[in-house]
């Protein structure tokens, strides 16, 4: 087994990724499931009454039954808002639980397992705070250059046609490598505040620190990580959520056998009416799947980073790996 | 080239696992689950793209043809356009993508020795004869679970049919290229990635429970919730011929003994009748009954027949 404090290869990163998985794996989902039972339910909720009004909305457009536009789309405006919140509320639940699972899973790598009730109580301490500050933060930097460029292009389509498309298919261009550049660069400032505590600022830093030097080789383990995580997310859902919709498959099988294979667009519709609870599920499933793997390889990619860098202090090192309090030398005995 | 049982380190010189892997002393249990899920990944990207290219030739010559029928028609005209371009895609992914995947994670993780380590090692006919009798017993049983779920889903036969349109056959020439796409094809390539690699890997560690979790894998990676059950069941079944008799040949004789069957079961005449009749039963509860009884009747005896393989257990 290797040390978290020296550089790893990818074979270590997949393998200490493993283990950590399957020694945190009760812990973190227990916190996952805790933090991601209501939003799932929430998801399922919205992700249904906006189906349902998409198909009523489809309807009363078909059947000529809407009085004004405005009036039509009401529904839909109050669904998407149900959506909206039910999203945000999932979103924020992933936050922490993320924070709470790289808590565990950092307490792990240095062979101090810790209870996950002491993860969420140290989430809730300030880390959440940071948490969201940094998510923020993030999210404004790097959406911040894409409303510029929406705005550049706004006041250049008042001049000229071609200079606002040449100038929106230019600043694309540029824009979205840097964009990828800069979400890898911060891509561990969630973990910097779980893992060393740090505030908002500082864990962006950090991040950005650790990264540089490394940007392809983290780029890299992160994209296959990812799509080796988004592989075990399709084949373990699919037969959930298959069997989560099951009513569902079974009233359109029905209706498709009564009618010999003439799909109506009725049937379509209510088809489209009732995938809400499905859609709701699938997507808490992912999140939750998603939740038990991405902070295990990130929190490892982490250390790592930090061997590479070499950010463990001989000092720290050593109070790191001796959990018992220092004695005082005999001198008598040297 | 079927390699004797011998064991393997014959020469002290040679270490027996020189893979990079088993050289750095890694969890060996993580190699079996990483392994799997990259060939995963690349097989079915892979065959996606095969698939999509073959498709959209095919069907760039047949557009002409579908333009003014019912829905269903179309459907129907476009499972028949897909059938060539999805076999050919299977064989090439299968053979590329996933036999050619596992055979160098293993030569790189673990040893050179690629026969040795999936165990294509000699057994006696008997045992093979007895894997896929076994296997022939259980069909009503894996028939009987998948037609369960169909019926209870209320799945239209018209449906069914255009969705078993991959494995239908119209004559002798169709039969024999499908044999090769469904019962050789895979027989060979799934049976290395599974039971040669991941269960073999699974095994050194985990012993017998390695066989439940290679089946339960088997059923996911072949992404039919309806047929999950009788996958991994079937799954189950195979890694445990290949766990008695510590040789992947009577799993793959199984494996493509049970994908023959669903072959033949839809080998049909020109007019769109059963070729032979005998593959076209529905599985009742007395016939599943008495194949399970069958069926667990011989598997006793294959038990008993690969007790050679244990027999130092205990000493």
């Amino acid at each position: 087994m290797n040390s978290p404090f020296v550089p790893m290869t990818l074979g270590d990163i997949f393998e200490k990724t493993f283990v950590i998985f399957g020694k945190t794996f009760v812990r973190n989902l227990i916190i996952a499931l805790l933090f991601l039972s209501i939003p799932i339910v929430l998801m399922a909720v919205a992700a249904d009454v906006f189906y349902s009004s998409i198909g009523e909305l489809q309807e009363s457009l078909l059947h000529g039954q809407s009085e004004s536009g405005l009036e039509a789309l009401m529904p839909l405006a109050g669904a998407v808002s149900i959506f909206g919140i039910a999203t945000i509320v999932l979103l924020l639940c992933v936050l922490f639980a993320q924070i709470s699972i790289s808590i565990v899973v950092s307490q792990e790598m240095l062979s101090r397992p810790i209870s996950y009730g002491d993860a969420i109580d140290e989430t809730f301490h300030q880390k959440w705070l940071y948490g969201i500050g940094q998510g923020l933060l993030k999210y404004l930097l790097l959406i911040g250059g894409v409303v510029l460029v929406g705005i550049t292009a706004a006041i250049l389509a008042t001049i000229s046609k071609f200079l606002m498309g040449l100038v929106l298919v230019l600043c694309i261009l540029i824009l979205m490598p840097v964009v990828l550049y800069l979400s890898f660069k911060w891509f561990f400032s969630l973990t910097a505040v779980a893992v060393d505590d740090l505030g908002v600022t500082d864990s962006m830093r950090k991040s950005w620190h650790l990264v540089d030097g490394f940007w392809w080789r983290t780029f890299g383990i992160i994209l296959l990580l990812s799509i080796l995580t988004q592989f075990i997310i399709i084949i373990v859902s699919l037969p959930i959520t298959f069997a989560g919709m099951w009513d569902v498959y079974k009233d359109m099988f029905t209706m498709i056998g009564k009618t010999g294979g003439n799909i109506s667009p009725e049937m379509f519709k209510e088809f489209q009416k009732s995938i809400g609870p499905g859609v709701g599920i699938s997507t808490g499933i992912s999140s939750l799947l998603s939740l038990l793997i991405t902070p295990v390889f990130t929190v490892v990619l982490y250390y790592d980073l930090r061997a590479r860098n070499n950010d463990f202090p001989h000092r720290k090192e050593s109070a790191v790996l001796s959990d018992q309090p220092q004695q005082p030398i005999d001198l008598g005995l040297m | 080239m079927i390699i004797r049982n011998t064991e393997p380190n014959s020469d002290p010189e040679r270490p027996e696992f020189e893979g990079s892997w088993e050289k750095a002393h890694r969890n060996i249990t993580a190699a079996a689950c990483i392994g799997l899920l990259i060939i995963g990944v690349v097989y079915f990207n892979a065959q996606t793209i095969i698939s999509g290219i073959l498709i959209a030739v095919n069907s760039s010559k047949e557009h002409a043809a579908i333009e003014g029928k019912t829905f269903l028609d179309r459907f129907m005209h476009m499972a028949a356009v897909m059938k060539n371009p999805v076999r050919y895609s299977l064989v090439i992914s299968q053979f590329f993508f996933m036999l050619l995947p596992t055979i160098w994670i293993i030569k790189r993780w673990h040893t050179s020795r690629v026969l040795w380590y999936v165990r294509f090692t000699h057994v006696p006919f008997a045992e093979l004869f007895l894997s896929v009798v076994i296997v022939l017993c259980f069909a009503p049983l894996s028939g009987g679970i998948s037609d369960f779920f169909m019926k209870q889903l209320h799945i239209p036969d018209f449906l069914a049919n255009i969705n078993a349109q991959i494995f239908t056959s119209y004559s002798r020439q169709e039969l024999v290229w499908l044999v090769v796409v469904v019962c050789i094809t895979p027989a060979l390539c799934e049976e290395t990635l599974f039971r040669g690699y991941v269960q073999r890997t699974l095994e050194r560690t985990m012993g017998i429970k390695s066989l439940f979790i290679t089946g339960v894998m088997f059923g996911l990676f072949h992404m039919q919730p309806l047929n999950l059950i009788s996958l991994a069941l079937l799954g189950i079944l195979i890694g445990y011929f290949s766990y008695r008799s510590k040789s992947i040949l009577p799993a793959i004789a199984a494996h493509g003994t049970n994908n023959l069957l669903a072959v033949l079961s839809l080998y049909k005449r020109p007019d769109g009748q059963p070729a032979i009749e005998v593959f076209t039963f529905e599985p009742t509860l007395l016939m599943i009954t008495i194949s399970i009884f069958f069926g667990g009747t011989l598997l006793y005896v294959y038990h008993l027949a690969t007790h050679r393989n244990f027999e130092n257990v205990f000493k």
